[in-house]
């Protein structure tokens, strides 16, 4: 495989996981996940 | 070998990630079955246990007959557990199901019998990052479930998303023929034609072996400890509820690079030394933690420190005891370092909680971590990482 391409694989790999930890990340933040485990959390204790 | 890499870390990422997000089963399944608190909590405590115990058989098993058997096996127990789970109606059932199944398939379907393959397919020199790269998508698992499962319980109820998840847990005999091996050892592999009792004895006789060990019973007891007691440690000193839940996803988000990082750090540097480092950080996180004023801010920095800290002893020790003991039993002697893994877990959450009722806080158990991270430090430290020295006899046998 010419340098090239496998270089612009290996960038399209990391911009996929990065993007898929940003998605998720902000999916911890919406006000109702928060919200939920939230006071799920808080009811074990 | 890029097969192996991506099906062991699909593999990898279910299982990690379908049994994280199990404290959110916590008050939907008391509340309706009319359960105390006790009863969940023995259910999973049980699990991790038979996690730990199970894990040198399953390694055994997969060492010996190939992972894709121990997987399959696993994949079915798993979502067997899942469905019982769901239409568990006494404490007992729940414990069989949610605890001692569910935990039984995952020591056949996690790290331990993963890594064993992937050190039987990937060159020493690639070794430590490949297995970074599986590590990473366990924590990414364990990252993305817990969302997945909250949106499933809000959307479907609790029953009906134990449901999905056993169905998604059986996607995990498809992954596992990725990584089907030959039974019989292939000429010429260089593996040792030693035996189960041989390749034990070996392990602990090796200082190095018993000091690994002693190192990742710190890691279960710490990453436990604190993943169960922080939000109450958060509680007690007032911060607000959300406070707990970002912690939770900075946790999670650094994990994944901690660990991929660790496993590329272990190409580049003595494992030994990677060990030392983490565990001496973690000492000194908590520290700063524990004795500076809390704040959401304070949180937030100590959150991302231990995520980046959490599951990165994983690579560098399984990858160390390839490079020591070589591949042929990987599986097993991973298995049996989780066990020590999986004891130092089981003593984080249960000592925390004990001497929390007895002294009225965590600092003790804060403390104690600090110093177990300061020993951990120290025990890797003289852990020598050269292939062990066999008699001529073997080599010259494996070689034929």
């Amino acid at each position: 495989m010419p340098p090239r391409i496998a270089r612009f694989k290996r960038l399209l790999a990391w911009a996929a996981a990065v993007l898929a930890l940003v998605l998720v990340f902000a999916a911890y933040l919406r006000p109702a996940m928060v919200f939920s485990v939230a006071s799920q959390l808080w009811n074990c204790f | 070998m890029t097969q192996v890499l991506l099906c062991g870390a699909a593999i990898v990422t279910l299982s990690m990630g379908i049994r994280h997000g199990f404290g959110l089963w916590l008050q939907p399944v008391t509340t309706e079955r009319g359960w105390t608190r006790e009863t969940f909590a023995f259910a999973l405590a049980v699990q991790n246990l038979a996690w730990g115990l199970a894990g040198p058989f399953a390694g055994m098993l997969a060492d010996r007959f190939g992972a894709f058997r121990v997987l399959v096996a696993g994949a079915l127990l798993y979502a067997l557990g899942l469905v019982l789970m769901a239409l568990s109606t006494s404490g007992l059932a729940f414990t069989g199901s949610a605890g001692l199944l569910i935990g039984m398939a995952q020591s056949g379907t996690t790290y331990a019998v993963i890594y064993g393959v992937i050190g039987r397919h990937v060159a020493p020199e690639k070794r430590s990052w490949a297995m970074g790269v599986a590590a990473a998508a366990g924590s990414f698992g364990q990252f993305l479930m817990v969302p997945v499962e909250n949106g499933l319980i809000a959307g479907l109820g609790w029953q009906s998303a134990l449901f999905v998840l056993g169905a998604v847990a059986l996607a995990i005999v498809p992954l596992s023929f990725g990584l089907r091996e030959p039974r019989a050892l292939p000429a010429g592999s260089g593996m040792p034609q030693q035996s189960v009792g041989a390749a034990l004895k070996e392990a602990f006789g090796s200082r190095s072996f018993r000091l690994l060990t002693a190192g990742y019973f710190v890691c279960g007891f710490q990453v436990v400890f604190i993943g169960v007691h922080l939000p109450s440690y958060l509680k007690d000193h007032g911060l607000a509820p959300q406070v707990a839940t970002t912690a939770l996803a900075l946790i999670g988000l650094f994990n994944v690079i901690g660990t991929y990082a660790a496993g590329v750090l272990g190409q580049r540097l003595a494992k030994r030394h990677i060990l030392s480092a983490i565990y001496a950080l973690r000492a000194v996180a908590i520290t700063a933690f524990v004795t500076l004023p809390l704040s959401p801010l304070s949180v937030y920095v100590f959150s991302a420190v231990m995520g980046v800290l959490w599951l990165s002893t994983v690579p560098p020790t399984n990858a160390v005891i390839a490079q020591i003991f070589g591949v042929r039993f990987l599986s097993m002697l991973g298995g049996f370092v989780f066990l020590s893994h999986q004891l130092g877990s089981f003593l984080g959450v249960w000592l925390g909680g004990k001497l929390y009722d007895a002294t009225g806080s965590y600092d003790v158990v804060w403390w104690i971590a600090v110093a177990l991270g300061m020993f951990a430090a120290l025990v890797n430290q003289p852990v020598r990482e050269h292939p062990i020295a066999r008699p001529a006899v073997a080599s010259a046998s494996s070689a034929a």
